[in-house]
């Protein structure tokens, strides 16, 4: 007899023996990894928004925030796990940003004094970063299709060629001559990048 | 290409970086290429992040639902004890037992029950007293029990239509616009949250952000918003209804969303009445 769905444990971190195996599925983008983690920190991110002084909704934006320069540092290999807790890791970039977002908004939590290196370094990564992705989305929007599904499907989807040629997702029937099509998006795309780059003198 | 994979992933040696970051800083075309890179990169993060923000908030509900059941139970179990531990002495206390009364018949007739205490009355007594509440409502997205049978029945009849008629959000909304137009719906999600946590009254933001949950498949979620703007916005009517049925659906209030759709059936000018009539169609077969 199975148990009742209110009896078993709520949690996303059930799939995850230890910090390692979490460590390992977060380098994979796992999403059930990444509910983990957040799971883990919410109530400390909370805690750290409140003692700078900012209001309690900002806590899910500063934690997702956290998070996408978590996984970053993941994969360029500035974190690398040694038996430390993942979430404390997590919960430091949150402390940073917060305290960004304090001094940006001209508070002066006690907590800024502390702060060894300028606590914008995270933020300004993060800002840099999403004003590249809104580039690029406008950039996509300008290609239209096919190029702009071609792209989007493998590179932020993550959809494996394999799938889109048996989904039907493109015009394209084979692997090759989507790979063909991608490789020629892609040079189309960095093409537009560098007219963009130059039309607005960045 | 593989270059800048390297670079991004910090896989780079001591040597080979600064070597990089000199001809990056001298060739735009190698700029652009990094630009693409990064771009492209942050937006599948941020897309991962969105859903596994979704997945965590589901499970949140859900342990809240079962803190609730538990602080039930236990509040149960303690009122049974006193109950067990006061009514047993107050029987057999040293006073001289008293004579047999005769009671009027009309004592004895049952007794309305009382209402149910706000703070330990059980949560299915607190769901029965609030049939039009949707916080506890289930959450669809990853929840265990959402069978393909379900999924089939959705995929038959989902029709979720963007933009509404005669559109016209601001300046500072046409981003998430666009990402909704687009259907880039985790995107659009964490853009929405940034906007609302500054304009959490606006009504195109909210039914924005409604819409964009609807399509994330979280009903629960997108009904909240969905709800109560008919009032402040009457010429959206049609437009939520049929929006507020997808969710229903998604939520798993098959009745109630069956009685939306009548109601958009029976309008012959209504702009989602053949959407209606064939989601009634699929509905009334599946019985």
């Amino acid at each position: 007899m199975s148990r009742p769905k209110w009896f078993s444990d709520a949690s996303p971190c059930r799939r995850f023996a230890d910090d390692e195996q979490l460590v390992q599925a977060l380098r994979q983008w796992d999403n059930e990894a990444i509910a983990c983690l957040q799971w883990n920190c919410h109530s400390a991110v909370k805690s750290i928004v409140r003692r700078c002084g900012l209001p309690d909704e900002r806590t899910e934006e500063i934690l997702n925030s956290a998070t996408m320069v978590f996984l970053q540092k993941t994969a360029e290999g500035a974190y690398q796990y040694q038996g430390q807790s993942p979430g404390a890791y997590l919960v430091e970039i949150a402390r940073r940003l917060s305290l960004a977002e304090a001094r940006k908004q001209g508070r002066n939590p006690a907590d800024l004094d502390s702060v060894p290196e300028p606590a914008d370094a995270d933020a300004a990564w993060l800002n840099r970063r999403q004003e590249a992705a809104e580039t690029v989305q406008f950039l996509l929007d300008r290609l239209g299709s096919p190029c702009a599904e071609v792209i989007r499907l493998h590179h932020i989807e993550g959809y494996a060629d394999e799938e889109v040629i048996r989904l039907g997702l493109t015009p394209y029937s084979t692997i090759a001559s989507l790979k063909v099509k991608r490789s020629d998006c892609m040079k189309k795309l960095v093409q537009s990048a560098l007219q963009w780059k130059n039309s607005t003198n960045i | 290409m593989e270059e800048l994979d390297k670079y991004l992933s910090g896989q780079m040696s001591d040597e080979e970086r600064p070597a990089f970051e000199k001809r990056l800083a001298e060739q735009p075309d190698l700029q652009a290429a990094l630009l693409v890179r990064e771009g492209l990169q942050q937006w599948r993060i941020e897309r991962s992040v969105a859903a596994a923000a979704q997945l965590r908030k589901g499970y949140e509900r859900r342990a809240r639902r079962q803190r609730r059941v538990w602080s039930g139970l236990a509040a149960a179990c303690v009122l049974g004890a006193l109950a067990w531990w006061y009514f047993p002495k107050s029987t057999n206390s040293a006073l001289p037992p008293s004579p047999p009364v005769e009671l009027p018949a009309d004592s004895i007739a049952p007794q309305p029950p009382a209402p149910p205490s706000p703070s330990s009355g059980p949560v299915i007594a607190e769901r029965q007293a609030s049939p039009g509440s949707f916080s506890p409502a289930p959450n669809v997205r990853g929840s265990e029990n959402e069978a393909a049978a379900s999924q089939a029945l959705l995929d038959q009849l989902w029709y979720g239509a963007y933009p509404p008629a005669s559109w016209q959000p601001d300046e500072e909304l046409a981003p998430a616009d666009t990402l909704l137009r687009q259907r880039s719906f985790a995107r659009a999600y964490v853009r929405l949250q940034r906007l609302e946590m500054r304009r959490p009254d606006n009504d195109t933001l909210r039914l924005m952000k409604g819409y964009c949950l609807l399509e994330m498949r979280e009903g629960a979620e997108a009904l909240r918003y969905l709800e109560n703007l008919e009032a402040r916005q009457p010429e959206w009517k049609a437009y939520l209804q049929w929006h507020r049925g997808l969710a229903r659906l998604l939520n798993g209030e098959q009745a109630a969303a069956v009685q939306e759709f009548r109601v958009i059936a029976a309008q012959a000018g209504h702009p989602f009445a053949a959407q209606a009539r064939k989601a009634l169609g699929v509905l009334e077969k599946r019985k």
